[in-house]
Parts: C-alpha cells; sequence; structure tokens
C-alpha cells in the first residue's frame, strides 16, 4: 500500500473521484440505454448508483484518516508532513465531493 | 555592497556571461533562455491582446445602437470568432505561461527551465500559428463558426470556406506550444529547485503553476483530438460528427468542453498565483493558509474537469445527468471560495500597502466574486435554460476571465515591471489606467447581464429598436471604449516608463520571493550562485541574500567547463541530487516550428505532397535536434571537468528527462482515452452508428504485428532492467535487434491497413477504427526511429553502460506503445465481436 507520506497523495484521492465519476456517469449512461424500463422514476437504477459509490467513500475517508494520523506521527520529517497534511484534505474532500454528487441520484429519476 | 562583493560578482558574472549570453544580431532568434522566451511570449500576447481588443470595439460599435450596418452579418460572425479565439488562444494562455515560464526558474532559485529547447519550440509554434490565424482576417476567410467552434455549424456544410480549417489547424499548432510549456513547468518545479527548497517551502506561485501545467497536460489533449477529427472530416470527408455516416455532431461539444470547461481554471489559476503572490507583500505579512491554498488547487484541478456538460444542459440530457454535473459546478466553487478567505484573512491581518499592483488586485475582487456568483447561478439546471446563449453568459464569462485573469496579469505586470526593466511605472497615469478600465469594464459587462435577462441573444449583428435592449446597449459599448481608454493609458504607461520612469532598486516593494534576489541589469542567467534555502520567504529571513548570491558565496558558482547547470533536486525535499546540465543556444527549436508552419499552411492549401514533405523535414529537424543531447558536446561540453560530489544529471538514473517522457505520455494518454471515450459515445449513443457486416481488418496480420510490438518492448525494457544493473553487453547490438523486430511490427501493421476493407468515409466506425490504427503505428514507429538513435549514439559513445540515462528515458515510450496496441485490441476490436455489432 502507497506509504501515507508518498507525494503521490496528494493526487491519489481526487484521482479516485475521477474513477468513480467515470464510473457513474458510464453506469448511468449505460443503464438507460439498455434498460429503458424503470428509467422514468427512482427505480433500482438510482440504487445501484448509490451502491457503487459507497465503497469510493469509505475508501477515501479511510485514506483520509491514515494520512492525517502519518502527519500526526513524530518520526515523519516536515516536508513529509506536509504532503500528509494535504494529502488527507484531498482525500477527505473527494469523499465529500462523492457523498454531494450522489445525493441527486436519490431524488431524481436516472434517464428522463 | 562591499567593494570585495562586487568586485567578486563582476568577475562571475563575465564568466557566466560567456556560458548563458545570447548569441549576437540575428542570433537571438536561437535564444532558448527562459528570460527571453518568457518575455517574448508576454509580449507577443500583449500585441494579441490590443488586435483582439479592437475587434471587440468593432463590435461593440456595431451594437451601440439599433439597426446598425457598420458590420455586415458575415464580418461581425468573424470578428466574435476571431476575438474568442485571440483571447483564449493567443492571449490568455499564452501571456500566463510567458509569466510562468520567465518567473519559475527565478522563484525557485535556477537559471532555467529544464528543457529550454522545449520552450522555445513552444514559443515559435505558437508565433507561427497566431500569425496564420490572424492572417485568415486579413483574407476575409478568418473562422466566422463562434470560438468553440460547434458541429455542424462549423463543418463543410456550413461552413464552405477555409475559416474552420484555419482555426482547426491554427489553434492545434498553438497548442502545441501550451503543451510543451505546461510540461517543461512542471518537470522544472518539481526537479530543478534550489538546495532545501522543500514542497512545503516553495513559493505559492509554484503550486499554482504545477496546478496549470498538469492541468494543460490533461485538458488540451481532448480539443486536439478534437480538431484533428473535424480537420479530417472536412478535407476527406471522415464522418465523425456528421449523424448520415454515424457520427454525433454532440461528440464535438463533449469533446470541446472537456477542455474548454478545465482551460477557465487553466487561466484562473495562474492569474490567482499571481495574487496570492502579490497579496502578501502589500499586506506587510505571509499569506493566511497556505496550506488550504495548495489544497484547494488540487481540488480545484481536478474538480474543473467534472464540469463540462454545464455547458450542454440544454442539449437534451436526463436530469439526474444534468443535476449530477450540476451539483459539481457549485462544488468548485468551493476551493474558489477558499482561496478568497485565504486573501481577505491576509488583507485583514496585514497592514495594506495600497500601491498600483494593490489596486489592480482589489479590482479583481470585486469582479471575480461577482462573475463567480453568476457563476453558481448558471450551475443551476432551470435558470441556465433560461440564459442560454444570452448576453448573461457573455457578461458572466468576461468577469470570470477578465477579473480573474486580465485583473491580475495587470497587476503582476505593475508588481514586476521594476524587476524586468529596472524602473519603476507612473503613478498618476497607472491610477488613470487603473480606473478607467475598472469602471469601463463594469459599465459594459455589468449591463450587459440586463440585456441578457432582457432576452438579448449572443451573436447576433443587430436588433430591432423596440426590444428594450438600445440603451443598455449603447451605455455598454460606452463602457467598451471607456475600458479601451484605460488599456490605452496603461500601454501608454508602459511605453513612457522605459524612458522616463524613477529607477527601481532591487527590491522595491519589499518582496519575499528569490525573483528579487536577480542582479540589475538582467542577465540570462539570473543568478551568479544558487542558494540553500529553508523558508517560503527567504528575502524577508535574510536581506542580504541577493548580495551573497551575486558575489558567488552559494553553489553552482563557476562555469569555466562551459556547461549551463543547474540544482537538480528530489521533489520532495528539495535536496540537490544532481546537477542538471541543460542545453545552450539552438536553431533547431525554430526550424523544427517552421517546417511545421509548412505543414500547416501546406494543409489549408489542400497541397498534400508539400505537407508531406514538410512533416518529414520537421521530423527530421527534430530528430537532429535529440541528438545534441547526453555527452554530445552541444549539450555538455566536458572540458575535463566534472562537478565533485553531486554527479551530472545525464550520469544517473532519474533526470529531469524522464519526468519530462513521463508528462509527454499522460497527456498522450489522455487524448488516446479522448478517442476511446468518442468511440463508445458514438457506439452507444449515435442515431445511425453502424457496424460494417464484416470485420475489415485482417486479424491475423493484427495480432502478429502485436506480437512483434510486445517482443520488442520487452526486450527494451531487458536491456533497459540490465543497464539499471550495471551491465551493457552488445547493446548497440541489440539496440539494433529492438529497432529490427520494431520495423517488422511496421511492416506488419502497414501490410494490415493497405488490406483492409475500410471504408473510413461512410462509417464513422471504420473512421475511428483508421483513426486508432494510424495512432498506434506513429508511437510504435517513433519508438523504432528513436532507437535506431539510441544505436548509432551508442557508436559514437554518447551511451554505455556508464551513461545508461537516454535508454531509460526511452523506456516509458516502449511501454506506452505496446500498451495501447493491446488495449486498442481489446476496446476496438474484441468488445465489439463480444457484443456481435462486427
Amino acid at each position: 500500500m502507497l506509504s501515507p507520506v508518498h507525494p503521490l497523495q496528494l493526487v491519489l484521492g481526487l484521482t479516485v473521484w475521477a474513477v468513480w465519476f467515470v464510473i457513474w456517469y458510464t453506469v448511468l449512461s449505460l443503464a438507460c440505454e439498455f434498460a429503458s424500463a424503470g428509467g422514468t422514476s427512482v427505480s433500482w437504477i438510482n440504487g445501484l448508483l448509490v451502491v457503487i459509490s459507497l465503497p469510493f467513500i469509505v475508501l477515501l475517508w479511510y485514506w483520509a484518516r491514515r494520512c492525517w494520523r502519518a502527519a500526526g506521527a513524530p518520526e515523519v520529517s516536515s516536508p513529509h508532513r506536509f504532503v500528509a497534511q494535504v494529502s488527507a484534505g484531498a482525500h477527505s474532500v473527494a469523499g465529500f465531493s462523492v457523498v454531494f454528487m450522489v445525493i441527486p441520484g436519490l431524488v431524481l429519476p436516472p434517464c428522463v | 555592497m562591499s567593494t570585495n562583493h562586487r568586485s567578486e560578482g563582476s568577475a562571475l558574472r563575465e564568466e557566466l556571461e560567456k556560458v548563458w549570453a545570447n548569441l549576437p544580431g540575428w542570433g537571438a532568434l536561437a535564444a532558448v533562455n527562459h528570460t527571453s522566451v518568457g518575455l517574448r511570449f508576454i509580449i507577443t500576447g500583449g500585441v494579441f491582446f490590443l488586435i483582439g481588443g479592437i475587434l471587440a470595439m468593432l463590435m461593440r460599435t456595431q451594437l451601440a445602437l439599433p439597426e446598425q450596418n457598420i458590420v455586415h452579418a458575415e464580418l461581425y460572425n468573424q470578428l466574435f470568432t476571431m476575438h474568442g479565439t485571440i483571447m483564449m488562444f493567443l492571449f490568455a494562455i499564452p501571456i500566463l505561461e510567458g509569466l510562468a515560464v520567465y518567473l519559475i526558474p527565478k522563484m525557485i532559485g535556477a537559471r532555467d527551465l529544464v528543457f529550454p529547447r522545449i520552450g522555445a519550440f513552444g514559443y515559435y509554434c505558437y508565433l507561427f500559428g497566431g500569425i496564420i490565424i490572424l492572417f485568415s482576417l486579413f483574407m476575409g476567410v478568418a473562422p466566422n463558426s463562434g470560438w468553440f467552434m460547434y458541429t455542424p455549424l462549423s463543418s463543410s456544410t456550413y461552413a464552405p470556406g477555409p475559416g474552420s480549417d484555419v482555426w482547426l489547424l491554427g489553434v492545434t499548432f498553438v497548442e502545441i506550444s501550451a503543451l510543451s510549456a505546461g510540461i517543461e513547468l512542471v518537470a522544472s518545479i518539481l526537479r530543478s529547485r534550489t538546495n532545501g527548497m522543500t514542497l512545503g517551502t516553495m513559493p505559492i506561485f509554484c503550486w499554482y503553476i504545477l496546478g496549470m501545467g498538469l492541468m494543460i497536460v490533461f485538458g488540451f489533449p481532448p480539443l486536439i483530438l478534437a480538431s484533428i477529427l473535424l480537420e479530417l472530416e472536412r478535407s476527406v470527408g471522415m464522418p465523425f460528427f456528421s449523424v448520415e455516416g454515424g457520427g454525433d455532431p454532440l461528440l464535438w461539444q463533449h469533446l470541446f468542453w472537456l477542455f474548454g470547461h478545465p482551460d477557465v481554471y487553466i487561466i484562473f489559476l495562474p492569474a490567482a498565483g499571481v495574487v496570492s503572490t502579490i497579496l502578501p507583500v502589500f499586506a506587510q505579512r505571509p499569506l493566511v493558509g497556505y496550506r488550504w491554498v495548495v489544497l484547494s488547487i488540487i481540488v480545484m484541478g481536478f474538480i474543473s474537469f467534472g464540469l463540462w456538460v454545464h455547458h450542454m444542459f440544454t442539449v437534451g440530457i436526463p436530469q439526474l445527468a444534468q443535476a449530477f454535473f450540476s451539483a459539481a459546478s457549485m462544488l468548485v466553487a468551493v476551493p474558489t471560495a477558499i482561496q478568497i478567505f485565504a486573501w481577505l484573512a491576509t488583507l485583514w491581518t496585514g497592514k495594506v500597502i495600497l500601491a498600483l499592483p494593490m489596486l489592480w488586485i482589489l479590482g479583481f475582487l470585486f469582479i471575480f466574486v461577482a462573475g463567480g456568483l453568476t457563476g453558481v447561478m448558471l450551475a443551476l439546471v432551470p435558470f441556465n435554460w433560461q440564459v442560454h446563449d444570452t448576453h448573461f453568459v457573455v457578461a458572466h464569462m468576461h468577469y470570470v476571465m477578465v477579473g480573474g485573469m486580465l485583473f491580475p496579469v495587470l497587476a503582476g505586470l505593475y508588481y514586476w515591471l521594476p524587476q524586468v526593466t529596472g524602473r519603476m511605472p507612473s503613478k498618476l497615469l497607472g491610477y488613470w489606467g487603473f480606473w478607467l478600465t475598472f469602471i469601463g469594464f463594469n459599465m459594459t459587462f455589468f449591463l450587459m447581464h440586463v440585456t441578457g435577462l432582457l432576452g438579448m441573444p449572443r451573436r447576433v449583428y443587430t436588433y430591432e429598436a423596440d426590444l428594450g435592449w438600445s440603451g443598455f446597449n449603447l451605455l455598454s459599448s460606452v463602457g467598451g471604449f471607456v475600458m479601451a481608454a484605460g488599456v490605452a493609458v496603461v500601454v501608454i504607461d508602459l511605453a513612457l516608463h522605459y524612458r522616463y520612469g524613477r529607477k527601481a532598486g532591487r527590491n522595491p516593494w519589499n518582496a519575499d520571493t528569490l525573483e528579487w534576489a536577480v542582479e540589475k541589469p538582467q542577465s540570462t542567467f539570473n543568478f551568479a550562485s544558487l542558494p540553500t534555502v529553508r523558508s517560503r520567504h527567504p528575502l524577508w529571513d535574510d536581506p542580504t541574500l541577493p548580495e551573497t548570491m551575486n558575489a558567488g558565496r552559494h553553489g553552482l558558482a563557476h562555469a569555466p567547463h562551459g556547461r549551463r547547470e543547474i540544482f537538480g533536486c528530489d521533489p520532495i525535499s528539495g535536496r540537490t541530487q544532481e546537477i542538471i546540465h541543460v542545453s545552450t543556444n539552438s536553431w533547431w527549436p525554430l526550424l523544427a516550428a517552421a517546417a511545421l508552419a509548412v505543414v500547416c499552411v501546406s494543409l489549408l492549401l489542400r497541397s498534400y505532397l508539400v505537407a508531406s514533405v514538410g512533416a518529414l523535414v520537421a521530423v527530421a529537424f527534430m530528430l537532429r535536434w535529440s541528438w545534441e543531447n547526453g555527452l554530445h558536446s552541444k549539450a555538455a561540453p566536458m572540458n575535463g571537468v566534472e562537478p565533485e560530489g553531486v554527479p551530472l544529471h545525464s550520469r544517473t538514473q532519474d533526470g529531469p528527462g524522464l519526468w519530462g517522457m513521463g508528462l509527454a505520455l499522460l497527456a498522450d494518454a489522455a487524448l488516446y482515452m479522448s478517442l476511446l471515450f468518442g468511440w463508445f459515445y458514438l457506439w452507444t449513443v449515435a442515431a445511425d452508428w453502424q457496424a460494417p457486416e464484416q470485420m475489415p481488418l485482417a486479424l491475423p496480420s493484427l495480432l502478429a504485428s502485436g506480437v512483434a510490438l510486445g517482443i520488442a518492448a520487452g526486450f527494451y525494457h531487458k536491456l533497459v532492467a540490465q543497464l539499471r544493473r550495471g551491465r551493457g553487453d552488445s547493446l548497440e547490438r541489440r539496440l539494433w535487434w529492438i529497432s529490427a523486430i520494431g520495423l517488422i511490427h511496421v511492416a506488419l501493421m502497414g501490410w494490415t491497413l493497405r488490406a483492409s476493407t475500410l471504408a473510413p468515409t461512410e462509417l464513422a466506425h471504420d473512421a475511428v477504427l483508421l483513426v486508432m490504427l494510424i495512432y498506434i503505428l506513429v508511437h510504435s514507429a517513433l519508438s523504432t526511429a528513436v532507437t535506431m538513435l539510441q544505436a548509432l549514439r551508442v557508436r559514437k559513445g554518447y551511451v554505455t553502460k556508464d551513461l545508461p540515462y537516454e535508454p531509460m528515458v526511452l523506456r516509458p515510450l516502449w511501454v506506452y506503445s505496446a500498451a495501447i496496441f493491446w488495449l486498442s485490441i481489446l476496446a476496438f476490436i474484441l468488445m465489439p465481436l463480444g457484443w456481435g455489432t462486427v
């Protein structure tokens, strides 16, 4: 597993957010294309979109916690502490972004 | 400065001048150092800004009164298209790139960027591309479909003249410059900071430019691909965007805005970087919330890629998808707000000096916040529908772009002017320039919100008198001329200050960053020696640092060997780990760009033979350029002097070239992903998408070519792995073998293409397939050609087991070529077969 003070952590969480974004939009598009029945009201498609988002939220916030703890470790050097702190923030924001963008999926019909 | 310091400094200066000076006379065209290239970008961008502004004035003159006919409809279409194109592609991005190219090495305590020839090449691509685009206006054949060139309006049916071709080819040419700047800036910031400058202590401007550079790497390729596809459609009839052949015009919109929306942030980030740099200097305290600002830059860099569909809310997208993109559009306001609060907190807790640059910053804060608020309004779907394609959108865009970019750029111009010219601007003219511009701008564009809400569509060349828009338009036009007067005063101030400006001290604003340690008069090597830096504010911590630096008391103080040297650092800690020797003056960037300009013009004239010859010449120039690398006497004159302790980068296994290759391949991958997106988009969405009844490609030969490519890449990988372990047996012979296998792959691919039954002018399916095959072929042919070149360099002694750097730089190219081949087989051939569509 990538060290919590590795500089790639700065972009890892938001890259995962981007992957989730592509998956979410692709699933929505394909579901509406090939499974038109049920797309005109809140349906299983909404459920699917929420379910595929949950692991991302958990993973991103887990990473945020891991980076935050690493940033507080006394043996971590100052440059690496900076990386871990900012990464913790980036992972948190990425997780929050998934939550915020999933909310419309709870109430709106997917294919109208 | 003491007498001793001064005499030591002048001797050192002479020694460094010999190594770093530009060639005299016309030889200045071969200059590659960042100061010369950066200033050229800035001045050229300024000229394009004035031209774009004149076009805007013509439009405002036409719209001042109803039912005027000063400018006829066709010319008006050309004017708004060219105004947008010039301002976005020839002014905003290049001038900010120029600012970054000029400032970054100075801020990070380096003497140059890590790829100086790439920077010079980028400038010439920009210059030639810009001239080609501009020339079309004077020839009366300028593009007229709007600066985002929507299909089918820009397709050959509705835009039969050369205007769209000029845009597509010219803008693509200019985009080479943006990509090259993006790559070299990112590599330079990460790998060439002065000793001790960590990621957390580098100037905040560097974070912004890092964000901008990476966004360019990922953001520009979709438009480059879209432009290539549309040009192929227009010139040879491949129906990517035509419904009849299985294409879809909305694909253009997706690809364009995949670039277009991040582009707004590509422009905003460096401008905000200027604000974050200047504002603390005039607040006389460090920026509040450095970490928060860094976080917001990173977040903005990602989330801004997820908003592109909010430009397409009216094209018929499901509600949920609209809400999804609406949410993303609102989210991006959060990191922007973080920065605004950080700036306000800095002002609140500081002692603000209201100098001229600060005035422009305050103007920026006012206008940009207003533009941001209308941006949040436009993120709301119902409101967006109401004002779509009205003057409200034009007003919003100008509040964001002028407020978010022009004002900070002018603040930066006034701030760094003494650094460049050694003289101060006039306060009186400066204040007049600001207030005229500020008042004129708000008068022009605030009223456009109103005309937009009243229903006035954008891009109409006139309107009837009884619609209730007349008074607003007249005032708007008057405001436009007031703003133009403000810009004119600024230009006059700039012109006069060279002669009449008060002489500036070395650090007239009491700034904290290293660019103010550059000795006057300006040199091309920046610093006589490179310091160790321990904080974000080196000049506040040690005001004598400029003197000791220029007296040669720090690192790399001498250059008797004749090499242009800078520090190479660990990306996180900033610890010096090698010495990077960068290129000296070179004609190759100019020659290669000139050959590409010939290609561009020949394609416009449909002279494909000349274009082919031009392309071959350009490739030849670039290969010759690449020859002058590594141990070549022009790249690294040795003169018997090797540094002690820290190696030259060409003796290591991890120089900046490897980072440059990685970044270039990321851009390449973004282009490939855009092609993949296009393929799946057309497959699932295009109404008339159809696949041929039989597979148009001979699979056995195609797969055999892939096997050959895989073997070549595998052998190359193994060769590099052995080099890493210090083994280089039969290096030249093995490189020739790999080249031979690469050639077998190329021959098999060529044969497969020749034997195919593709109908690329009839079916979008086949057209995309052909583009994919050509894309693969270009990569594998390039990998093969550069490997042959490596074999020759082994023979010359430029590459050995003790000098393994170059083969390592090329390894990712081989891996990438093989990876995209097999990914393409999966996505373009096997998946459709599996779904039974071919």
